[in-house]
């Protein structure tokens, strides 16, 4: 009983509210009226005033131009696909490099490597929401890529070493044929052939370091380096890019060879190649295998 | 005039599944065969349930599909047949099993997940048709090359699980478990993919780039949350950062709440004596109502008599441009009401902290303006 604002016969804590259970929420549902905002967050010490995308925010909806209660302009309602796109910074071109379905929330969490960003390079990524082939909201975000060594890679592997690299020193390859005329002093140069591909060789040493990275593991060293030669040997296409910003689309020629450099854990690894392709087309790194963007989205 | 060609050796055969095509090898080293004959013979009762040749000059014989059944024994001879038609005698007979393919997974590690911790616990999931035991399991961990990192000790009693530690911070590696049941049936997981990332990424970034230097590639994170709703109808209208719904109901749903939470609501023109707001199974509730000439929020919970009621704000002085006039001792200038004022905005705030709710409505502070 209250009298004169306090507990007249009962004690300190009578009004207390009692411990209830505590039903777990899966989810909200409001009805009719005029809302300006919905904000539910794990975040005690929020204030309405201080509302927003922090940490312990579940939702805020805020009725701007929709009913998206996210923490972007993407929603289920406004993409069946999300495009992934990277381009050199200065350029105009842009290159898809991951398409991905949407068919629940669950298929906006994305973890995608890029191993085909060369070295001493600003890249600008963006993430386009697409509805019915019609891209409807973006964000874009700069990066500065950079590595140290060589590498190869294709859509599974990226294999690499920073070790003994050479300088990889390549010729650009055209077929021409000269002529000498009888009513001239000089020669003619006949080309009837578009080639003009690059190649050239690279080498490196592969190791493998323990876990403390205090000493060579050569066991780890050896299984590298077998894989590294398995991927070279197997005939596909490879992206071979280099620390000093060169990259190409490269097949293996020749054989690989397997030196060693005076001791039992250092040999240097090292194979010829040729150009087989525009590293920058999409429908050449889509026919090669290195893609699995189709045609739909190439620009 | 005939000979008899040397005796075929049968190459030991792993369980064989019920359903597929299985080729059987074997060992002969005599004139070039032209065909072979195998017989197998049913182990629990000596009964033949397969007696054919086949035309190949290659040492296989190749069993067709659903000639065994699963989780039966048989035995096996092959005889084998030259262009001159000289046979062998049939081989020694070898005990194979027929086994349906088993189920083996690691628990709980889909491919590409991301763990939020050091350390992670496999364990293993594995079921076989006709209850073939597990003999033994290894769980290996490799680096993002795929190039072995660490391995379990064999394990082959218990509940075949393990525990790698020491995974370094957005790093990847790959997963995998081998092992054999005991009859031979060899088991591979494959390779499960697996990236660290201990920090959580702050809310309010959609995306993160992070340049892997010593890897050599740009990884790319995207942290777009998506909070699914759905609306009942047509019955809505958003003009001017206010949504308006009549005969209608919004749902967000996507999320699970079990401890603390605060809930913010700012709305107006909510309906009397109706529920505007409630949860999954309308476990909680608000809903405007008047008691003795006064208007409350209330709060309603399932399945108990508990409510919990909170008065509106009583009306105070302020300007034409909104701003609240405060007395010289800085206090508001409270004014009498007796209507239900539903064309201000109020924020309805419903807290619950360690069971206990608590529940206000005001409105957003606007600038105070002394008198």
């Amino acid at each position: 009983m209250i009298f004169c604002g306090t507990t007249f016969c009962s004690g300190r804590y009578s009004l207390t509210p009692p411990a209830v259970n505590i039903p777990v929420i899966l989810s909200i549902t409001v009805f009719d009226g005029v809302y300006n905002q919905i904000f539910l967050t794990t975040n005690m010490d929020i204030t309405i005033e201080k509302s927003g995308w922090t940490t312990g925010t579940i939702l805020n909806a805020e009725f701007t131009n929709s009913l998206d209660a996210g923490n972007s302009f993407f929603s289920l309602a406004n993409t069946d696909h999300l495009v992934i796109r990277r381009r050199e910074l200065g350029t105009q071109k842009w290159t898809v490099i991951h398409v991905q379905k949407i068919e629940s929330k669950d298929s906006f969490k994305l973890r995608i490597k890029d191993t085909y960003a060369r070295a001493g390079v600003e890249y600008e990524y963006s993430v386009s929401s697409y509805l019915n082939g019609v891209e409807n909201n973006y964000i874009i975000q700069n990066v500065y890529s950079d590595f140290s060594g060589f590498y190869i890679t294709d859509k599974d592997c990226l294999y690499g070493t920073v070790y003994n690299i050479d300088n990889c020193d390549t010729s650009r390859n055209i077929v021409n044929q000269t002529l000498g005329l009888l009513n001239s002093k000089y020669m003619n140069v006949v080309s009837n052939s578009d080639l003009n591909y690059e190649s050239g060789q690279i080498s490196g040493t592969l190791l493998k370091m323990n876990d403390s990275k205090t000493k060579a593991d050569q066991n780890a060293t050896i299984s590298y380096r077998n894989q590294f030669k398995d991927r070279l040997a197997n005939k596909k296409p490879l992206i071979l890019k280099v620390h000093d910003g060169r990259i190409w689309m490269i097949k293996v020629v020749e054989s690989i060879n397997d030196t060693s450099l005076g001791h039992k854990d250092l040999r240097e690894i090292g194979f010829s190649w040729v150009e087989i392709g525009d590293v920058n087309d999409m429908r050449t790194l889509y026919m090669n295998g290195f893609s699995d963007v189709d045609s739909r989205w190439w620009t | 005039m005939s000979r008899i060609l040397q005796t075929p050796s049968v190459h030991r055969i792993t369980p064989l599944p019920p359903n597929l095509e299985n080729t059987i090898e074997f060992s002969y080293t005599d004139t070039q065969t032209v065909k072979n004959r195998a017989i197998i013979t049913d182990n629990s009762n000596g009964e033949i349930i397969y007696d054919k040749a086949q035309n190949t000059r290659e040492l296989k014989h190749i069993i067709p599909a659903n000639t065994l059944t699963p989780g039966k024994n048989y035995l096996l001879r092959i005889q084998v047949f030259d262009s001159d038609n000289n046979s062998s005698n049939l081989s020694d007979q070898t005990l194979f099993y027929c086994y349906s393919p088993p189920v083996f997974l690691i628990k709980d590690l889909p491919n590409k997940s991301v763990l939020s911790k050091a350390n992670v616990v496999l364990s293993i999931d594995y079921t076989q048709s006709e209850e073939e035991q597990l003999k033994n399991v290894q769980f290996i961990k490799y680096s993002y090359d795929k190039t072995p990192i660490a391995k379990s000790p064999m394990i082959y009693t218990g509940l075949f699980s393990y525990e790698f530690c020491t995974l370094e911070n957005n790093s990847t590696y790959f997963f995998r478990a081998v092992g054999e049941t005991i009859h031979g049936i060899p088991l591979d997981t494959g390779y499960i993919e697996v990236s660290t990332q201990f920090e959580t990424i702050p809310t309010n970034i959609v995306f993160t780039l992070e340049n892997m230097y010593c890897e050599g590639y740009i990884e790319f994170i995207s942290n777009i949350i998506i909070v699914p709703y759905k609306i009942e109808n047509d019955n809505y209208k958003i003009e001017d950062g206010l949504l308006t719904m009549w005969d209608n109901a919004l749902t967000y749903w996507g999320f699970s709440l079990e401890g603390d939470f605060a809930l913010f609501i700012e709305a107006k023109k909510l309906p009397l004596n109706k529920t505007f707001f409630t949860t999954n199974d309308n476990l909680l509730s608000l809903s405007i109502v008047e008691v003795c000439g006064e208007f409350y929020c209330r709060l309603t919970l399932k399945d108990s008599d508990y409510k919990l009621y909170a008065p509106f704000p009583t009306p105070i002085l302020g300007t034409d441009d909104k701003r609240i006039i405060v007395t010289g001792l800085n206090q508001y200038i409270e004014l009498v009401s007796t209507i239900y004022d539903d064309e201000h905005l109020f924020v309805f705030e419903l807290k619950r902290k360690n069971g206990y709710y608590t529940l206000k409505v005001y409105q957003r502070k606007e600038t105070e303006v002394s008198v």
